[in-house]
């Protein structure tokens, strides 16, 4: 019951193609998770499955529950979803009455409306947007109000797929340290799968999409001392374990450093 | 194709009574065959002037010259029709609609489009596809089933088809994975050396443009802030934190160290130049 994901030898075929062969992913709950993946890895066909989509040939878990047609009510108020194309999923035209009209569907009480509504609002600083036509805000703008969307309902677990990469810099960084947040507290799980392979040093556990399956280590450390894995995966490694790796070979350091900070202070005492 | 911009202002005419002006009396120059890029947050301007390069929009003032060719909101569309055949967008990133149901129709209603004369086009069409990364196999898919990443290849595939002089990449990197975002890199460097076209590229994938441009314009409420080449933009790290755009990775470790340890490192292009200076310096 501790795991957010629970999937156990999958093999998925579409159009006689297998996108997935003998995958098996197990992820903790209350921790940010990156999910790792290039180009046609798979990534939306596993989302599409954790989401009851695509029909599965074995029993997929996601916080507990079956993914089966008899749990997808349940599964979904629990879960927030920020899809890649969300900015063109928007149904309001005020910014305000997205955020406010799906708690008004499922009968919230004025009172925890307002309440959840406040809090989106205060930590991921909307305040500005919430009056303004969705229509005039720009991409990054967008991308922020759609993951409000998805967080004013207070699930337990946060899909993401690639839409952070659409955020300007500073918004980013306000974006992850909420979520953290809100892991640390033990409130949310957020799963985020993307491409970008620098997203999952700040991620508690990472995973990646290989060869038709996740592989994942006990710690994100063990996992980027495995070059050949992500070489397979047609991912590169993040900056830091490249310049680690480079500095390892000319005998300067002896272990990889995520830091920046600490290995100017180590190199240059 | 050299392209002069004077003075052009921009105004988003929203359905909304809301009026936003997304450039601002902008002047520049875009060298022939060099890439240049306009760096900038959301709502800097980029797309704006993007579509406004594609002559997807026409300026709400000023002129923009095109060769000999000047284009402002006076002239009528047959003007332009010639010129449009001459210019290629790639913008993933916009809600994009494929008109066909195949790769193959797309491509070949591309080149129709664009009326330019194209004798084996089965060939043209596989080898563009080819050359931007996708193979035989995509030929008969539908674009509308493809991934984001996918589509920006077919996208790119769709211009190297009609073969334009001007290329304008707005947010090509978003949905490339680090081996197509190289493969990208590589492709525009080609573009560039043997078939000399021009390169314009928009976007806040800082990495990218720093391993490629030949000149840079820094942008921000439609308006330039800075512009360069590269080593110049990129090293001026205050204004680039102050506008919230990302260091390139390279020149932020380098930064990092001028801050901390008051070592200069020498501005170079990637991680292997990094390397020398930081083993000279440790030595």
């Amino acid at each position: 019951m501790s795991n957010v994901v629970e999937i156990r030898d999958l093999t998925f075929k579409y159009k006689n193609k297998t996108i997935f062969e003998n995958l098996n992913f197990k992820a903790e709950r209350y921790k940010f998770i990156t999910v790792l993946g290039a180009n046609g890895s798979g990534k939306t066909t596993l989302m599409k499955l954790l989401l009851g989509e695509e029909r599965p040939n074995s029993v997929i878990m996601l916080n507990g529950l079956s993914v089966v047609k008899d749990n997808l009510n349940n599964l979904y108020a629990m879960t927030g979803i920020v899809f890649e194309n969300a900015t063109e999923l928007f149904i309001m035209d005020k910014v305000i009455d997205e955020l406010t009209f799906p708690l008004e569907n499922l009968q919230f009480t004025e009172k925890k409306i307002e309440n959840n509504l406040n809090e989106v609002t205060e930590k991921l600083q909307i305040k500005d947007l919430l009056n303004r036509d969705i229509d005039t805000l720009n991409n990054s703008e967008k991308v922020l109000v759609a993951i409000a969307a998805a967080l004013v309902l207070k699930p337990r677990l946060i899909i993401i797929d690639e839409n952070l990469i659409h955020l300007s810099k500073d918004v980013k960084n306000r974006v992850i340290e909420v979520l953290k947040e809100k892991t640390k507290n033990k409130e949310l799980s957020v799963l985020y799968f993307t491409h970008n392979v620098e997203d999952s040093l700040y991620a508690d556990d990472v995973f990646v999409i290989s060869d038709k399956k996740i592989v994942s280590y006990d710690t994100k450390e063990e996992l980027f001392k495995d070059e050949e894995l992500f070489k397979n995966a047609h991912l590169e490694l993040p900056f830091m374990i490249e310049l680690s790796n480079r500095l390892k070979f000319y005998d300067l350091i002896d272990e990889n450093y995520l830091d920046a900070e600490k290995l100017v202070d180590d190199l240059w005492k | 194709m050299e392209i002069r911009v004077k003075k052009i202002s921009y105004i988003y005419d929203n359905k909304t009574k809301l009026k936003t002006k997304a450039l601002d009396n902008l002047s520049l120059m875009i060298k022939n065959n060099e890439i240049t890029s306009f760096i900038g947050n959301s709502s800097s301007g980029k797309t704006a002037l993007a579509n406004l390069l594609a002559l997807k929009y026409l300026p709400t003032n000023g002129e923009i010259k095109f060769g000999n060719i000047t284009i402002s909101n006076k002239n009528n569309r047959s003007i332009f029709q010639n010129l449009k055949k001459q210019i290629g967008l790639v913008n993933p990133n916009t809600d994009t609609v494929f008109w066909t149901t195949s790769v193959k129709k797309e491509i070949a209603l591309a080149i129709k489009k664009s009326g330019s004369e194209v004798k084996d086009k089965d060939k043209r069409i596989k080898d563009s596809l080819k050359v931007a990364g996708l193979g035989e196999e995509y030929l008969n898919q539908n674009p509308n089933d493809l991934s984001k990443g996918e589509q920006t290849k077919l996208i790119i595939a769709i211009v190297l088809a009609y073969n334009p002089k001007l290329i304008i990449f707005d947010e090509p990197t978003l949905y490339l994975d680090a081996y197509n975002k190289n493969e990208l890199v590589k492709l525009i460097r080609m573009m560039k050396l043997r078939y000399k076209k021009t390169v314009v590229i928009f976007s806040k994938d800082t990495d990218f443009i720093h391993k490629i441009t030949d000149y840079v314009y820094l942008i921000k409420d439609g308006k330039i802030l800075k512009r360069g080449d590269k080593y110049k933009v990129f090293s001026n790290f205050k204004i680039l934190e102050k506008n919230n755009i990302d260091i390139p990775k390279v020149m932020n470790f380098a930064y990092l160290l001028q801050q901390k340890k008051n070592v200069k490192m020498i501005y170079r292009d990637d991680i292997n130049d990094l390397m020398k200076d930081v083993y000279r310096s440790v030595r």
